[in-house]
């Protein structure tokens, strides 16, 4: 029971992350890709370490691989704002309306 | 289940040299440099799947993290034409050097793989003496994980070369220091990030507290010098990018005197050893642990600055 659990989450949270790489291909520019990115990466990891702490079966294990997590979650945020201010800055710095990729 | 585990060797093992080949002939110099960091990342998931965490960690903190924040920041510099010649230097290797150079690296590659297929021939069938020479001795070698014994006691030269090595390395740099390369480091609109700030306030303290662990576990369990080390310097790369720290190309006397700490430190328990006739780091049994706990320590610090200056191609690094 505990396995099949373990495993329908993991495999939910891969399923996020197809879907977020998919994003991060197919959508037009960086603000939409980051968009797609940040949400897909951070739910999808979440439903992997949450797979992962069901499997483990130990509290200790289980803390541990939520603070990867929560850090991952924090990283991810700046990171992605970062990214985010330097397209919109080399947007309006470069004079054009146009949206780089 | 094996078949899954089968499976996933045999993709990483397709999936490393194909991202070989793609970081060393991508036309553009950025995306071989990406490439170089997944390979970093997928070489340390191979390693884990080898039963190597050490290697495993060793890779993700310096091939991966590490090298990969020196080559983009390198590239950085070569895009704002920071370090001049690129361009000869690499029509150079186009129009005569390449050739040349990708015959002979075929031609070594070639003579290795040929070495390594013959002594893989010619290994005992149970190749279980050493390891077993390991297991019997772990004892009295003063570390309970069989890496952290074989790296610090039974092949104790090998890691004093390496310290070497990279005391050498940063010798080198400030040999060949170029003083308008140094960068102001003012790369993005970055300093005003309240955001970012709090990030770096909170990674910080937790950077430390896994230097420190992986320092203190490797005597029994995956970690050690190279790692801790690693990890610690990220602290000055972050800051180095943040801006915190400025490079200077003055080194004071405490860079230098931190620097060679590690070499220091293990040359001198060595030579101690061999004065009080225990012979060249041949460490007593009682003292085994302690010993290799202090050298760990030095060689960590030394490790994590002079990988730091490395980043900043600096003498020294001061707070701003």
């Amino acid at each position: 029971m505990q396995a099949v659990i373990a495993i329908v989450l993991v495999s939910l949270g891969g399923a996020f992350f197809f879907a977020g790489t998919v994003g991060l291909l197919r959508f037009p520019d960086v603000f939409t890709r980051l968009h797609a990115l940040a949400k897909a990466d951070n739910v999808g990891l979440g439903f992997i370490c949450l797979g992962l702490a069901v499997a483990s079966g130990s509290l200790w294990v289980a803390l541990k691989i939520f603070l990867i997590w929560f850090l991952a979650l924090f990283a991810s945020t700046v990171s992605c704002f970062l990214l985010a201010r330097y397209g919109l800055y080399s947007m309006t710095n470069n004079g054009s309306k146009e949206r780089r990729p | 289940m094996i078949a899954v585990g089968v499976l996933i060797d045999v993709l990483l093992a397709l999936g490393l040299v194909w991202l070989g080949w793609r970081t060393l002939q991508h036309p553009q110099l950025f995306r071989a440099l990406v490439f170089f960091v997944v390979f970093g990342l997928v070489m340390a998931i191979s390693w884990a799947r080898l039963h190597a965490p050490d290697l495993a960690l060793v890779e993700a903190a310096v091939g991966a993290g590490l090298t990969g924040a020196l080559l983009l920041n390198t590239y950085r510099d070569l895009e704002r034409g920071h370090v001049n010649h690129w361009d000869e230097v690499r029509d150079d290797l186009d129009s005569y050097a390449r050739p040349v150079a990708q015959g002979f690296l075929l031609a070594s590659v070639l003579a290795l793989l040929t070495l390594l297929g013959w002594s893989l021939w010619h290994l005992p069938p149970s190749d279980l003496v050493v390891a077993a020479a390991v297991k019997e001795h772990l004892g009295v070698s003063g570390a309970s994980h069989p890496v952290t014994a074989v790296l610090l006691n039974f092949r104790g030269y090998d890691t004093l070369l390496e310290i070497v090595v990279l005391f050498i390395a940063i010798v080198g740099v400030w040999s060949f220091h170029v003083l308008s390369a140094i960068d102001d480091g003012s790369m993005l609109p970055l300093d005003s990030s309240e955001l970012l700030n709090s990030l770096v306030h909170r990674l910080v303290p937790l950077i430390i507290i896994v230097a420190s662990y992986l320092l203190w576990v490797g005597a029994h369990g995956p970690g050690g010098a190279f790692q801790a080390g690693a990890v610690l310097a990220s602290i000055g790369i972050i800051f180095s990018l943040t801006g915190s720290l400025a490079p200077t190309t003055q080194s004071t006397l405490g860079v230098r005197f931190f620097v060679a700490l590690g070499l220091l430190v293990f040359l001198g328990v060595g030579l101690t050893l061999l004065v009080v006739g225990e012979g060249f780091l041949h460490y007593p049994h009682e003292l085994a642990g302690a010993l290799i706990l202090t050298i760990e320590l030095a060689l960590m610090i030394s490790i994590a600055l002079v990988l730091v200056l490395l980043f900043n191609n600096a003498a020294g690094v001061r707070r701003r």
